[in-house]
């Protein structure tokens, strides 16, 4: 669905990393820390493929700023800025590789909410994240079709690589030569509010707040988490508004924090 | 294995000719502080025997590249799912 202006009710304080600190890099459509002064994304437009950061309004993507930026063209996102404060940005250096967001003018939206088109697009984190005994993940995608994926963050190589991905039938949520995978319909009739926690022989995956599977990931997996929208040479499909990682183990807070999530995205 | 439209060289060095072909014809980068530096990029095809390197067709790169090809290129197996 696409939305030519601004629509979205104002977030109020305290945001997602008032509350839940300590992110060690953090992508979203939405501001998530009030102390946060960045930008959201950088964007660049079909027009003359000219360049300008856009920042929020409200607590939401600027999309009034987004619209009249693009002027009735098509946008793609150059940079998603981590919101952390780590300044782990996700950026495309490829025209062809960057995500959409904007298309004729109008803001690419779901459930309402600017969305970040990836169809054989993807993200290079501007340095690696090394994957350490506790990781927590959250994430909110679509998956459109089947045959293609929807990878909140993933390694360099197809095998071996650590990733939390959505296939055709299930999850992957891999370290390095260990993995959990669990079946799941085809999620490309409804959009993930997705949690991950890697904490060795205690990981587990949850969709929409329900607890899926859990099982081991060793400790310090030899691949490094480098990309969103694609991992080794699989490419995405799919949808992504929000991912925020956590070096550490946030089982404890993992129910707020998706709830929270949905809140925002009206997910489930 | 998986089909792909594009354009397929048996050197890095004339894919990354064909990349700058594509940059020169499109403008990029348009700006000294933009982010995108390259309007198409190219793959390698790590697993294919001989390998090769190739970019996927686009509809924007027929004026400089010309019509596409369609050739496999080898692709990992997922891990199973259980």
């Amino acid at each position: 669905m696409l939305f030519p202006f601004s629509f979205m009710q104002s977030q109020t304080a305290p945001l997602l990393l008032d509350l839940y600190p300590g992110a060690a890099a953090a992508y979203s459509v939405r501001k998530l820390r009030t102390s946060y002064a960045g930008s959201a994304i950088r964007v660049r437009r079909s027009s003359d493929n000219a360049e300008q950061n856009i920042g929020f309004s409200g607590g939401n993507l600027d999309t009034s700023a987004l619209t009249t930026f693009c002027s009735g063209t098509n946008g793609f996102v150059t940079t998603w800025y981590d919101q952390s404060g780590s300044g782990v940005n996700a950026t495309q250096t490829t025209a062809a590789n960057q995500p959409q967001i904007v298309s004729s003018g109008s803001v690419i939206t779901q459930n309402s909410k600017p969305i970040l088109k990836f169809n054989s697009q993807f993200f290079e984190l501007n340095s690696t994240l090394t994957p350490a005994t506790n990781w927590s993940i959250f994430g909110v995608g679509l998956k459109n079709v089947p045959g293609k994926i929807l990878t909140f963050i993933g390694g360099t190589t197809d095998l071996n690589s650590a990733l939390v991905s959505y296939v055709d039938n299930g999850i992957y949520l891999l370290g390095s030569t260990n993995y959990i995978t669990i079946g799941d319909a085809p999620v490309t009739s409804y959009r993930v509010n997705a949690g991950f926690v890697i904490s060795g022989s205690a990981s587990s995956i949850y969709r929409n707040n329900v607890l899926l599977s859990t099982g081991s990931i060793p400790a310090s997996p030899a691949q490094n988490f480098s990309r969103i929208g694609k991992y080794g040479t699989q490419y995405d499909d799919s949808n992504i508004s929000e991912v925020v990682l956590y070096q550490s183990n946030q089982l404890s807070n993992n129910s707020d924090i998706n709830t929270n999530i949905n809140t925002y995205y009206a997910i489930y | 294995m998986q089909s792909i439209k594009g354009y397929q060289y048996n050197t890095e060095q004339k894919a990354i000719n064909a990349r700058e072909a594509c940059d020169t014809y499109y403008g990029i980068p348009v700006a000294p502080d933009d982010v995108t530096q390259n309007w198409v990029d190219y793959q390698f095809a790590e697993l294919n025997t001989p390998q090769f390197w190739y970019i996927v067709f686009d509809e924007s790169l027929t004026p400089i590249l010309g019509t596409p090809t369609e050739f496999e290129v080898v692709t990992p197996l997922f891990p199973p799912i259980v």
